[in-house]
């Protein structure tokens, strides 16, 4: 699989590459948004690992850009462990978000999963969006909130448990689990610009 | 704030009317008690309101220091020419005092109108910083309401009687001195004029430098911080580079700490379920090598049941790192009205049933300890793909 690493950090990108290149060829790295859309655009790739902090108007500002006709899937990575990182991110049209201090084993594992083109949900992001949605907006109507079924798998997820398990505890289809992941993504993509904002400002996050 | 709701403002305006008060009744027909009185009642709120503020506002906002001078500009005549308008002579001291002592009420009469205007105008500086239009400072909008500028037209009465009392004053009984009551006009007039602009640049300036005080003293704390902390774990990381468990080890550590700084913990003294969570995970990842991922959404502060809670989760904890070990999941989700905790591994799972009743660690610390406080504790074990503990308190979704 071709990889393209997008991190101001210069070690980090020289880390991530020698710990996947195993596995997979990382085409390009890039240290800024703009950087970033060059290298996408010249070589390509399957998977993008972004950063969310990155100068020049974050990793958002990359999702924001790419083009919608054969874009790459993008994971998100960062340090940080804060909603309104992450959140953004996932509305932005990232397919999963997983910290920097993932294991390998699972880096590759969710690598594989956003390939596919599937959600990658960590239980941090199960738990973030499933925040997310719990904010009371007023003119929410049905197609932008979730069922309760989907709250129940997003629950599953912040408790960590694996697809797996929780198709088991269910008793429905691993398929089923993924499709109710991919609904509650669509679901947050979708979700007005005024709702998320209102989340915003409930949690002070703007003023 | 508002001129209704605010002490201070009206206890300046009472003593400035007051002595404007006593100064009008004296002047008018000298010898009766009621002025004394009123000038008594005004003397001791200047001295106790008027003084002090003017004290604060000087130090503050040196321009007001001007605004003291015009209203004292009476007193220079006196000082100047040795004699009030009629005449006198009053450089013997008792004579001095009883023809200055008008003057300096006069003077505190005007400070307290000053001081009125100045709390005004720093009102509307407080919305000028809002980017509000000069105009919208003075009406107010939709979202920001001005009231009427009482203060700062009962400011300028106060300023505007004291004025005209002082120039009575000196130029009582005497024709022949309306030039120096002209130059007393002129003069006032050009102070304030000069006075008012100081005034506010002294009032957006020591704003300013409140902001970049602020600001200063901020960065001095995260650069304190962080030396204490991330700068001496590297440099311990540096030194045990040779022993990877230890350089992980340090490394989590410090990540846990960082986090709980950010979450502004340890201001907060630790006294949240989030704090208390935290913290038994890095108990817990340091005691047994175990690895947790700990999410929370929502925060509480600590009372007798979040306690039981935060306890019987730290206790489920330890069970989970001794018998499961790594990953160890903790999740929790805080609402006004209620609490749960998740606590969840993938080990060996058991039956709780087969636990002998001597190994009271699961039933007393947990489930036990919710029980008292009206919490539960559900555990859910699958023998061979781990075990969940689920303890919950008030009402949960």
């Amino acid at each position: 699989m071709r990889l393209v690493v997008v991190d101001d950090h210069h070690l980090f990108r020289a880390g991530v590459r020698a710990e996947l290149a195993p596995h997979h060829e990382v085409v390009g790295e890039a240290a800024t948004p703009s950087e970033a859309l060059a290298v996408i655009a010249e070589t390509k790739p399957d998977v993008v690992l972004l950063d969310v902090h990155l100068p020049e108007g974050g990793g958002v500002s990359v999702l924001e850009a790419l083009p919608r006709e054969n874009a790459p899937k993008v994971l998100a990575l960062s340090v940080s462990d804060a909603a309104e990182d992450v959140v953004p991110m996932i509305r932005a049209g990232a397919l999963g978000y997983v910290t920097k201090t993932i294991d390998t084993t699972e880096l590759l594992d969710a690598i594989a999963t956003v390939a596919a083109g599937d959600a990658c949900f960590s239980p941090r992001l199960a738990a973030f969006v499933l925040q997310a949605f719990s904010a009371p907006a007023p003119e929410k109507n049905e197609l932008e909130s979730l069922t309760p079924r989907e709250r129940e798998v997003l629950h599953h997820l912040a408790r960590g448990y694996a697809y797996k398990r929780i198709a088991q505890r269910l008793g429905i289809s691993d398929r089923t689990v993924e499709t109710h992941v991919g609904n509650v993504l669509r679901k947050l993509q979708l979700t007005s610009r005024h709702e998320v904002s209102h989340w915003a400002a409930k949690r002070g996050l703007v003023d | 704030m508002n001129a209704a709701s605010d002490p201070a403002g009206r206890i300046t305006a009472l003593a400035g009317a007051l002595l404007i008060a006593a100064l009008a009744v004296a002047l008018g027909d000298s010898g009766a008690t009621l002025p004394l009185a009123l000038l008594g009642a005004g003397s001791v709120l200047a001295l106790f309101v008027l003084v002090p503020r003017a004290y604060a506002h000087s130090r503050r906002h040196p321009a007001l220091l001007v605004g003291v001078l015009v209203a004292a500009l009476p007193l220079f005549p006196i000082l100047l020419f040795g004699g009030v308008g009629d005449g006198r002579v009053v450089w013997m001291l008792p004579n001095a005092v009883r023809a200055l002592l008008p003057l300096v009420v006069i003077a505190l009469a005007a400070l307290g109108g000053l001081i009125l205007i100045a709390d005004d105008l720093r009102a509307r500086f407080g919305l000028a910083q809002r980017g509000l239009t000069p105009w919208q400072r003075l009406t107010g909008t939709t979202d920001v309401p001005m009231p009427t500028p009482w203060r700062a037209l009962g400011g300028l009465a106060l300023v505007g009687l004291a004025f005209i009392l002082g120039l009575g004053y000196v130029g009582a009984g005497s024709s022949g001195l309306m030039s120096l009551a002209l130059l007393l006009v002129l003069g006032g007039g050009t102070a304030a004029i000069i006075a008012v602009p100081l005034l506010i640049a002294g009032l957006a300036r020591s704003d300013r430098a409140r902001l970049t005080t602020a600001r200063e003293d901020e960065r001095r704390r995260v650069a304190a911080h962080l030396h204490d902390s991330v700068l001496q774990t590297l440099a311990l990381v540096q030194r045990q580079a040779h022993d990877p468990a230890a350089v992980q080890r340090l490394a989590r550590r410090q990540e846990h700490e960082l986090r709980a700084w950010m979450a502004g913990e340890v201001e907060l003294g630790a006294e949240t379920l989030g704090a208390a969570l935290r913290k038994a995970v890095a108990e817990v990842e340091d005691d047994h090598d175990a690895t947790v991922e700990l999410t929370i959404l929502g925060e509480r502060a600590l009372d007798r049941e979040v306690e039981a809670l935060a306890a019987a989760a730290r206790e489920a904890l330890r069970n989970a790192a001794v018998h499961a070990g790594s990953p160890i999941y903790v999740f929790a989700q805080v609402s006004p009205d209620g609490a749960e905790v998740f606590i969840r591994d993938e080990g060996p799972g058991f039956e709780l049933s087969a636990v002998p009743t001597e190994r009271r660690g699961v039933r007393d610390s947990i489930i036990g300890r919710m029980r008292s406080v009206g919490g539960s504790a559900v555990l859910d074990s699958v023998p061979g793909e781990g075990t969940e503990v689920a303890l919950r308190i008030g009402v949960t979704g």
